[in-house]
């Protein structure tokens, strides 16, 4: 089936076009529920959740627009809903940390290790970079989505940053190393 | 080689197109989930089928007329052949009931789509009860207009008269025609249903409410007030249980839960915002996804726990009748939701801060009865109920709901 028909079938609620569906676009969705989430265990919820919310609002998708980007929207969307229900977790820095234009030798950088430190962050590091480094939002658009100032968003991004640099750093350069 | 990037850029690059696979009882979950493919179809069929009972509620009326009005006379009530089983009974209540109720909510969105106000004050739905209540009291009652004449008779002697003989007849005459209603009334009495001792009877009560506003004012803000919006259909449920006063008096409370639905257009997440604090929360980290200057549809869902407190007042009592119901409300506020649709998602903004959580409502409405055993009663009632105090200080609104009420009674 082309995507359209599939569409088409999905809103009628027929399953085996929403089984195809997942099949297609799971893998995919399954990398950006990993990114917004602390753990495989939440990125398995969030799949799971997001998918059901895909297959019960498909008739608002009226093809404009990517399907892909739409799915993953709501997939955000999802997320960040999950995220508001388990409480605050926007960080209200004050200031600004310095920021070093570092740049890493990013090989030995696998795409599992590099979703992994990314899952260790706070929610709020983690969200503001992905919205600011995946989606491509100005931090005025992430302010006015997240309901935070453009200064959080820009602390939050820079301490995001900051965080990932330091995990790169102790992975490529252990301590043990350093301590000599 | 060294390949030295900033961290946007490695993370950029290495998440593009990137696949993982999910666990494979992922799927597995998903479908356990999702909702059965019948529930959604299910919908359709209830309004579809609320053409029929729109023609019940036409039925009742044309009905009811004629059970007053057999040659003249009033019509006694017989015990018709009665429903042996009582599980019969209950089955079939169910299916005109089901019926109805659809019904009910077709009746409810045809008279959205029309003005409900020039519904309400439409001379045909007024005319339709005078007319009824007309032959209604001038059969069932028409000894009444004989103790008037009688009784003006005897007062015009009273006038006239000049000696305390005559006086006297004239009082003594005065009592009988009075203690001949007595005796017919009585008599009638005992011909009618329900007996004494049915004096309590439990309503289990559904139906479809439209909630509306008669001013001009928006119940979110003044800003909205030129936006586009309208009321919503939603559900109430609930049980009540009412106490025969007299023969025609009845007097009626219960507990219900209602949930009410307004929806304004062309609202953008920016625009919600702006509403002055004390109008409307914003929840943290709402209007995700929602970029600002997107316009969608405002829904507000008020959902209340009602406890009415009513009279029944009957104008007909025959094996279908006729009540005038009357009273009011107190409503306890239970559910507060703001919901931003747009075009590709919706998302859950907030609360209104303007409303009171505890208010009032008067109620106004009519009913139509069915007796269909002697103990199980089927009925239909529009009511309007108007809103008081729902609304903290805010100008140019005046809330109601409207709502067609079917009910199944067991009178006990």
């Amino acid at each position: 089936m082309d995507q359209k028909e599939l569409i088409k079938r999905c809103k009628r609620y027929d399953r085996k076009a929403q089984e195809e569906l997942y099949r297609k676009y799971s893998e995919s969705l399954f990398l950006l529920c990993l990114k917004y989430t602390g753990s495989y265990e939440q990125a398995q919820d969030l799949l799971q959740d997001g998918f059901i919310k895909i297959f019960e609002k498909i008739d608002q998708y009226t093809g404009k627009g990517s399907f892909e980007g739409w799915m993953s929207r709501l997939m955000i969307n999802t997320a960040l809903k999950r995220l508001r229900k388990n409480g605050a977790f926007l960080t209200i820095q004050k200031d600004l940390p310095e920021e070093e234009d570092v740049d890493i030798e990013d090989e030995g950088l696998s795409l599992e290790f590099l979703i992994e430190i990314i899952q260790k962050l706070p929610d709020a590091y983690r969200l503001v970079f992905n919205l600011f480094v995946m989606e491509g939002h100005s931090h005025k658009e992430i302010a006015q989505m997240l309901n935070i100032s453009e200064g959080t968003s820009k602390s939050n991004l820079a301490r995001a940053r900051m965080k990932l640099r330091e995990s790169i750093n102790d992975h490529l350069f252990p301590k043990v190393a350093k301590s000599i | 080689m060294n390949n030295k990037k900033d961290i946007d850029s490695i993370y950029r690059e290495r998440f593009k197109n990137a696949k993982v696979k999910p666990p494979e009882d992922a799927w597995d979950n998903i479908l356990a989930r999702l909702p059965e493919q019948e529930s959604k179809k299910r919908i359709l069929p209830w309004w579809y089928l609320a053409a029929g009972t729109a023609a019940a509620v036409v039925l009742f009326f044309a009905l009811s007329v004629e059970t007053l009005m057999v040659e003249g006379k009033p019509r006694v009530v017989s015990d018709e052949a009665p429903i042996e089983n009582s599980f019969q009974a209950i089955d079939s209540a169910f299916g005109v009931f089901d019926q109805q109720m659809t019904a009910a909510g077709k009746v409810l969105m045809n008279l959205r789509k029309n003005d409900l106000q020039e519904i309400i004050s439409s001379e045909v739905t007024k005319e339709q009860i005078a007319e009824v209540s007309k032959k209604t009291f001038s059969t069932d009652v028409s000894f009444a207009e004989n103790v008037e004449v009688q009784e003006n008779n005897s007062s015009s002697k009273e006038l006239t008269a000049e000696t305390a003989l005559t006086e006297e007849k004239a009082v003594e005459e005065v009592p009988n025609p009075l203690e001949q209603l007595k005796n017919e009334e009585n008599a009638l009495a005992k011909v009618k249903d329900p007996k004494p001792e049915n004096r309590f009877s439990v309503t289990t009560k559904v139906a479809p409410v439209y909630f509306d506003n008669f001013g001009k004012g928006n119940p979110l803000d003044d800003k909205f007030s030129q936006n586009s919006s309208g009321g919503e259909i939603s559900i109430s449920y609930g049980i009540n249980m009412a106490y025969q006063l007299s023969e025609k008096v009845k007097i009626r409370s219960g507990v219900s839960k209602v949930d009410l639905a307004y929806s304004t257009s062309s609202v953008s997440f920016n625009d919600y915002k702006s509403t002055a604090t004390a109008k409307t929360k914003v929840r943290e980290g709402a209007g995700i996804m929602l970029a600002s200057p997107i316009k969608g549809e405002l829904s507000q869902t008020l959902g209340f726990i009602e406890i009415p407190l009513e009279i029944e007042y009957a104008l007909v009592d025959r094996k279908i009748g006729i009540n005038l119901i009357g009273g009011g409300s107190a409503l306890f506020l239970n559910r507060n939701d703001l919901v931003l649709d747009s075009q590709n998602f919706s998302d859950h903004l907030g609360q209104a801060e303007n409303l009171n959580k505890f208010s009032l409502s008067t109620n106004i409405g009519v009913g139509l009865d069915y007796d269909f055993t002697k103990n199980f009663v089927f009925s239909v009632e529009p009511v309007l109920k108007l809103q008081l105090n729902t609304f903290k200080n805010v100008d140019g609104l005046n809330p109601y709901y409207f709502g067609i009420y079917s009910g199944i009674t067991y009178k006990f």
